[in-house]
């Protein structure tokens, strides 16, 4: 099975849909920064994974919509070792 | 058969009999002694129990579920120190109640536990959706529907409220059966032939440019593009304030209120604006109490909020959600009303009812929430504040 690949606007209209656009973009450049990403329009499962790892450190809302994340990704690639 | 829909406001100096007589009425009214879901509303003035025990012997011990309110409304009158029920009763509709404790800081987990206990499918009954009810002081509404549509799954519509207690802000209660519990969600899940509709709505408007909220502690925003937080507030409200006779560098408990009420913040989710009601906030030198999701770096604008457009759009979302059930017959509508869509309209509040009631011309049930639940197949968020969401359930 091809690996599918999570749009960075996705990942930004989701955490935007409580604390708003702006700052689901900021929030999304702060962890891709802080796991040693690159910006670019997609990203791997794997990729995913290391950001939202970083966001499930926020509180509140961010927090449990990354843990959503990390669990749909998981379940969605069963078979996968994530690194 | 199908489904019937009947519902009472009253008010009575006794709890028991409040409870009793609007249940009654509601069942008179629905045409029938079968109740299969009770829906519950009362101002803080009564003994919740007492109203519980009312309604439940009136319908024969009915699954219940409800909430503490800050006025309560249905097609013949919007009122204050009431109760208000609405009673369902058919064939086309299966409910199945659950609920979850002590959610704060807790919320993926409790939700999950809680849907563990519904079905997740009900043969004959292919669409499901939720009445969710949530405490009002709790400030994780953003936290408890996004934990409940992951617990539920995506294709589940929500709707449903964040209890009220008659803007006192000291304490709020759900109701769940026999109970009435604070820190606590109760859902009602409803399994259906026909699917429900939902319709969401409110009527604010920006007056300020994006400002990004810089210093936060707890749910509080401190400062706002560097400079304390109400000041910026002040900055931008304050021409419009006065008109309305607000003087914003006098506040006084009641006037600061009025400035929130008048003036909210709202959040850019794309497709339009999100509203948070600041009337937390009690220091009249700041900072400003957001009830939600907060981090530094969120981007927030100074929203107002005339009282025609808070008419408008109550019945646009009665028009939303006539327009999403499509040819579906409704047996009657369930209305979640902001309690500061009341105060900014005061005495024009029921104007805003009559639009919901001839827009859909059905028996009709509403509360005033301290926020307002919304959430569509496949959405993520739903939770809202100063927002009219009205939910049909089809006969």
């Amino acid at each position: 099975m091809s690996e599918e690949k999570v749009r960075r606007r996705k990942l930004i209209e989701h955490y935007g849909q409580s604390v708003g656009s702006a700052s689901a973009e900021n929030l999304i450049s702060e962890a891709v920064n802080n796991v040693g990403l690159d910006h670019k329009l997609e990203y791997t499962a794997d990729e995913i994974l290391k950001i939202c790892n970083f966001l499930k450190k926020k509180e509140g809302y961010i927090k449990i919509l990354s843990l959503i994340f990390i669990s749909h990704v998981k379940l969605s690639y069963p078979d996968k070792e994530f690194s | 058969m199908g489904t019937k829909f009947g519902t009472a406001v009253v008010k009575e100096a006794d709890s028991f009999q409040a409870g009793s007589l609007a249940a009654k009425e509601a069942m008179k009214k629905a045409g029938s002694e079968k109740v299969n879901l009770s829906l519950v509303f009362a101002s803080s003035v009564y003994n919740y129990s007492e109203v519980i025990r009312g309604v439940k012997e009136a319908t024969g011990n009915a699954p219940l579920i409800g909430a503490s309110s800050a006025g309560e409304f249905n097609e013949e009158k919007a009122s204050k120190e009431s109760v208000g029920c609405a009673v369902i009763s058919g064939d086309t509709h299966r409910f199945f109640l659950s609920r979850a404790d002590n959610l704060k800081g807790n919320e993926l987990k409790g939700m999950k536990k809680a849907a563990e206990k519904l079905p997740s499918k009900v043969e004959g009954y292919p669409f499901n959706s939720a009445i969710l009810m949530m405490d009002g002081l709790t400030f994780n509404g953003d936290e408890v529907v996004l934990s409940a549509g992951e617990a539920m799954g995506p294709n589940v519509k929500i709707a449903g409220g964040a209890a009220g207690d008659d803007l006192k802000f000291e304490s709020t209660r759900v109701f769940y059966n026999e109970e009435s519990s604070a820190d606590m969600a109760g859902m009602a899940m409803i399994a259906s032939k026909a699917p429900v509709a939902i319709g969401v709505q409110h009527g604010h408007s920006p007056i300020s440019p994006p400002l990004t909220i810089t210093k936060t502690r707890g749910n509080t925003i401190c400062e706002i593009d560097g400079k304390p937080a109400l000041e910026v507030w002040k900055e931008y409200a304050r021409e419009k304030a006065e008109k309305a006779g607000i003087d914003v560098d006098e506040f006084t408990e009641k006037t600061l209120t009025d400035f929130f009420v008048r003036f909210e913040a709202g959040i850019h989710i794309g497709t339009g604006y999100k509203i948070r009601f600041l009337g937390g906030t009690k220091k009249t030198d700041g900072p400003l109490v957001f009830p939600g999701a907060i981090s530094e770096g969120m981007v927030i604008r100074v929203m107002e909020s005339p009282k025609q457009d808070q008419i408008d759009s109550a019945r646009k979302a009665a028009e939303i959600a006539l327009q999403a059930a499509g040819n579906t017959e409704i047996a009657g509508a369930v209305v979640f009303d902001c309690a500061c869509r009341n105060l900014i309209l005061g005495d024009d509040f029921p104007k805003a009812v009559g639009e919901i009631k001839k827009t859909l011309n059905v028996p009709l049930i509403g509360f005033e929430t301290y926020g307002e639940i919304a959430k569509e197949i496949s959405q993520l968020s739903g939770f809202h504040q100063t927002t009219t969401v009205v939910l049909l359930i089809p006969a």
